[in-house]
């Protein structure tokens, strides 16, 4: 049976909880860690999830923070896949290639 | 419109660089966002040594004639977005009428974008009055205008100790110069053995803080373990300015505007300890630490490796700031944060290599061999240390690249 | 407020201007940014966050984090850190058509 650690703050008792991490889109500390405990695990799932890194600054703000969030969390026991957000060109193909497709 | 190179940034590295192909005959056009030319030079103020004040308002005047007079055509309020191979430099106008082209092609393209501050959130934090040191500093040194009556910085480090030394020359009152609470959103930060350590590396810059603390124990490693084993100090004052490392900021409080700062109270081993205290402040003024500033180059494709000492993640340079990609240079703290007369010195180097790249240099020329030392020897008489360890740091990735390039 | 004596840093030669912020009248200095200008007059909050109606003011100062943002008829949205002042600019902390303004 798998168990699951939670690492997400309790709001009602944590003033922490409610700290702004990304101040562009307003995303809480709260916000991320229940990212992260769902089991995001990359920069770019938390972004797509949360719209952390999204806003007019692009993350120069918030990105530090975020990657040491990430950093900080123990990877929670799998429950389920995630995708790891690779897209394709998986390597970088000139513009005039993708036309003559 | 085309030219040899296309500088981005007008602080003492983007200013150095053009300076050095201008004069050699190249065509130079420079592009900073801001409304006057000469970088963070323009807000900073500091003590030297010997009781005289720099100013690097001064030094960005000189810099500034120096470019213009090699014929660097310069543009304010222009904002660089993209960066092709080839190299082609895309370029706004956000802020007023554009004032020069939209789109050039260089042969050569210099990075110097400079640094920007780590975030520091902590409950409060996005109430308007609380604002980075750059932002007090702008305000204070640029405008001439006062940050605020009462004001708290957060941070020890050097640039918290020098803001917090010219807001008490603007008119402001320095309640104190605090630690930020210890949190993973910070970390280390609030941590006892960083604060020492960062009090180690100011010492550089305030002699008689030295004094009191033994310093050069400080800034080693081992000295570090001794110290840690040793309660934390409580305050010193520097400059008649209060560093309180056992009250950390908790929060700020204020209705619509920063009215108030709490700070806890920690024992000598970072333990909590007694109530907090809560001082009333119009101002908080946070540092979180500089990184370097590098998006365009991070955009164009550049790798960057981690060093802490530096600031963070930098992109990956070698001798006279060359990216893998030919023709793509980065100079000053968009490099690996260090201060002005090092960052200049890396754009003369740049500058140089680009010259030479352009063979406006004969390759058998001494000249960078010179720009080189001079970039070291400014490191070594660096009067504002931001972290300790960056020379070292500078070998680090100066070996890295000897052997991956 | 204004610095009313500094040791080294010189006073800014710069003509008064008058310009608007959210239709009220304010004294500048012309060509200092308008986060200073508005900073000066004891104008803290540039604008109201979209999620929680907070009010935001300058953060980072040099043009980085973008929470200056204010709209100035005629140039759109902009950064006030990083705008110079115009004699008559007509600034709002929300879109002139939000604000009813024309």
């Amino acid at each position: 049976m798998a168990i699951r650690r939670s690492i997400a703050t309790r709001p009602e008792t944590d003033p922490w909880a409610d700290v702004t991490v990304c101040r562009c889109e307003d995303v809480h500390l709260s916000d991320i860690e229940r990212c992260l405990e769902e089991g995001a695990v990359t920069l770019q799932e938390v972004r797509l999830a949360t719209r952390a890194g999204m806003g007019p600054c692009q993350g120069r703000l918030c990105r530090t923070a975020l990657a040491r969030l990430i950093a900080e969390t123990p990877y929670p026991e799998a429950t389920q896949a995630t995708s790891l957000s690779v897209h394709f060109p998986t390597h970088p193909v000139r513009l005039r290639d993708l036309a003559e497709e | 419109m085309n030219c040899d190179l296309a500088v981005v940034g007008g602080g003492p590295a983007g200013l150095a660089a053009a300076r050095e192909v201008a004069q050699r005959g190249g065509s130079v056009v420079l592009f900073d966002e801001n409304p006057t030319l000469g970088g963070k030079l323009l807000g900073q103020l500091h003590e030297e040594r010997s009781g005289a004040w720099w100013k690097g308002w001064e030094v960005a005047a000189r810099l500034v004639g120096e470019a213009q007079s090699a014929g660097v055509r310069a543009y304010t309020g222009a904002s660089v977005w993209g960066l092709e191979p080839g190299w082609t430099t895309h370029v706004a106008y956000p802020h007023g009428p554009a004032s020069g082209p939209g789109r050039v092609t260089a042969k050569a393209v210099v990075v110097a974008t400079g640094a920007m501050e780590k975030t520091l959130p902590l409950p409060g934090w996005t109430l308007p009055g609380v604002m980075t040191v750059g932002a007090a500093q702008v305000l204070m040194n640029v405008y001439r205008v006062l940050p605020g009556l009462r004001a708290v910085v957060v941070g020890i480090d050097p640039l918290a100790l020098s803001v917090a030394r010219q807001l008490k020359l603007a008119g402001a009152e320095v309640l104190a110069v605090v630690p930020p609470a210890r949190h993973r959103l910070s970390t280390p930060l609030g941590e006892p053995e960083h604060v020492l350590s960062m009090l180690g590396a100011m010492s550089k810059a305030a002699p008689n803080l030295a004094q009191r603390l033994a310093g050069s124990l400080l800034r080693s490693k081992a000295g570090r373990c001794i110290a840690t084993r040793t309660p934390m100090p409580e305050s010193f004052d520097v400059w008649g300015i209060p560093l309180r490392l056992r009250t950390p900021l908790e929060r700020v409080e204020g209705d619509g505007q920063v009215e108030a700062v709490v700070l806890g109270r920690r024992g000598a081993n970072g333990e909590k300890r007694g109530p907090e205290t809560t001082l009333a402040v119009d101002v908080v003024c946070l540092s979180g630490g500089l990184t370097p500033f590098a998006d365009l180059l991070a955009a164009a494709g550049v790798l960057f490796t981690n060093a802490p000492a530096l600031g963070g993640a930098v992109p990956r340079h070698g001798p006279a700031g060359k990216t893998q990609s030919t023709g793509l240079y980065v100079a000053g703290s968009a490099g690996g944060v260090e201060g002005a007369d090092v960052a200049a010195a890396q754009g003369r180097a740049a500058g140089i290599a680009v010259a030479m790249e352009l063979g406006l240099v004969p390759s058998s020329s001494n000249e960078l061999g010179d720009a080189l030392r001079a970039e070291a020897a400014a490191r070594a008489t660096a009067k504002l240390e931001f972290y300790p360890g960056a020379a070292a740091a500078r070998q680090l990735l100066a070996s890295g690249w000897a052997v991956s390039g | 407020m204004r610095i009313q004596s500094h040791p080294f840093v010189p006073c800014p030669e710069r003509p008064a201007v008058e310009f608007r912020f959210d239709g009220t009248a304010y004294q500048a200095l012309q060509g200092e940014s308008l986060a200073a200008a508005l900073w000066a007059v004891g104008v803290t909050a540039l604008r109201r966050s979209d999620v929680d109606g907070a009010p935001r003011g300058i953060y980072c100062g040099i043009g980085h984090c973008f929470e200056c943002r204010v709209h100035v008829l005629g140039m759109g949205t902009v950064r006030a850190c990083l705008t110079p002042v115009t004699a008559g600019m007509q600034v709002f902390s929300a879109r002139p058509e939000a604000a009813g303004a024309e």
